[in-house]
């Protein structure tokens, strides 16, 4: 099925497309959720909720590439459940209890360090457009994507520690560029 | 940590052309990288050293006669003996001639050709020689008379014998038939005679008809 079939589907609120959804990008947002989380169970539990999440968000959103917007939602979720559980595990009764209420404070209460994110993410763009293109499929499939570093390096066929190398060369070139545009985070 | 964070949460919002572009990418992968080359370098280096040994062994190592011809002999040959020098210590006598036969008698007219000769043979296993007109034609070192083995009780086998030719394979070989030429192996008189066994200087001779 086409994406924009399954965006109509979301749109028409159809049931039918989270199975298509699920059918076609199922693997694609597990493989990514297990890369950021490295469980089985939270990563197939972070798939269920970006369903959903699709679903809520769709309308209003009309996503041009709905592989990019489930992908950025898997991130999101991954990143929320990875920090959840690290409160968890750290047994502090505070991080636990910030933990449980940044979930029902309203989003978007930061209009200035959303702003801030917004310049960050140009930078970051600008610096990617300097990059050729495989430089930039080794730093997002890296650090986008999530993929392990011996898995790229399989990828390239070099060894690990080689791509260690190109990965830290790449992060050393985007520190100099965010410090020569005057972008800090 | 929070800056890594907030750089995660930037980077999860750049442009979709990115993201689908490094999914897409195919890297150009000439071997797929799985450690195992080191492995079969190794294994490559040590067949290449077992065949390198077994060349080594086959060529350059000296062969020494079997138990059989130890025993035949009165004594082993020396490895240590100077296979050179030995014959210069003591002038070549003729050898003593074999009681019978035709070539008994040019024996001892070929005989003391043997000392020009360097000592020094080019003979090599599987090597053709040709005896011509009774001239002292090889004349075999210890360690290469060592090597191919001498025959137990070279008068008796040479003796009547009427070789044109003699090939060299790592023993004696003496054709029965042939032309009325004769060959004689002989040792060195000085050093020991046919029957002594000591010493393993040969000379090869033919005597023409």
């Amino acid at each position: 099925v086409e994406d924009t079939a399954i965006v109509e589907l979301y749109w028409e609120r159809d049931q039918q497309a989270i199975v298509e959804s699920d059918r076609k990008y199922g693997g694609y947002c597990g493989t990514m959720a297990r890369n950021i989380l490295k469980n089985m169970q939270d990563a197939e539990e972070c798939v269920n909720d970006t369903w959903h999440r699709a679903w809520d968000t769709m309308p209003p959103q009309r996503p041009v590439s709905l592989r990019a917007y489930l992908g950025r939602i898997v991130r999101n979720l991954a990143i929320d459940k990875w920090r959840r559980g690290k409160a968890q595990k750290r047994g502090d009764g505070m991080d636990v209890m910030l933990s449980e209420l940044e979930g029902c404070l309203p989003g978007g209460a930061e209009p200035e360090r959303e702003m801030e994110n917004r310049e960050i993410t140009a930078a970051i763009e600008g610096w990617l457009n300097t990059l050729n293109r495989e430089e930039r499929a080794v730093f997002l499939r890296r650090y986008w994507y999530g993929v392990p570093v011996y898995e790229l390096a399989q990828q390239w066929g070099c060894t690990p520690n080689r791509m260690a190398q190109r990965l830290l060369k790449l992060r050393t070139g985007l520190r100099r560029y965010l410090e020569g545009q005057e972008v800090w985070i | 940590m929070e800056r890594a964070m907030r750089f995660y949460d930037c980077l999860t919002e750049i442009g979709d052309r990115y993201i689908l572009d490094a999914e897409e990418y195919a890297p150009e992968q000439k071997t797929p990288y799985n450690g195992m080359w080191r492995r079969w370098t190794g294994i490559a280096a040590a067949l290449a050293l077992v065949v390198g040994l077994s060349f080594a062994v086959a060529h350059y190592f000296p062969r020494m006669g079997s138990a059989a011809d130890v025993a035949a002999g009165a004594e082993a040959p020396s490895a240590s003996a100077p296979a050179v020098a030995a014959p210069e210590a003591a002038p070549m006598e003729p050898a003593p001639v074999p009681a019978t036969g035709e070539g008994s008698d040019k024996f001892a007219d070929a005989a003391p050709a043997a000392p020009e000769q360097t000592m020094e043979s080019s003979l090599k296993p599987g090597q053709e020689i040709h005896f011509e007109n009774g001239e002292v034609d090889v004349i075999l070192t210890q360690e290469q008379a060592a090597v191919c083995g001498m025959p137990e009780d070279l008068e008796s086998e040479v003796e009547g014998k009427t070789p044109m030719w003699l090939e060299f394979t790592g023993e004696w070989y003496v054709p029965t038939e042939g032309p009325s030429a004769y060959a004689l192996f002989v040792y060195s008189p000085d050093l020991g005679i046919i029957s002594d066994g000591t010493h393993y200087f040969a000379v090869a001779v033919q005597f023409m008809p």
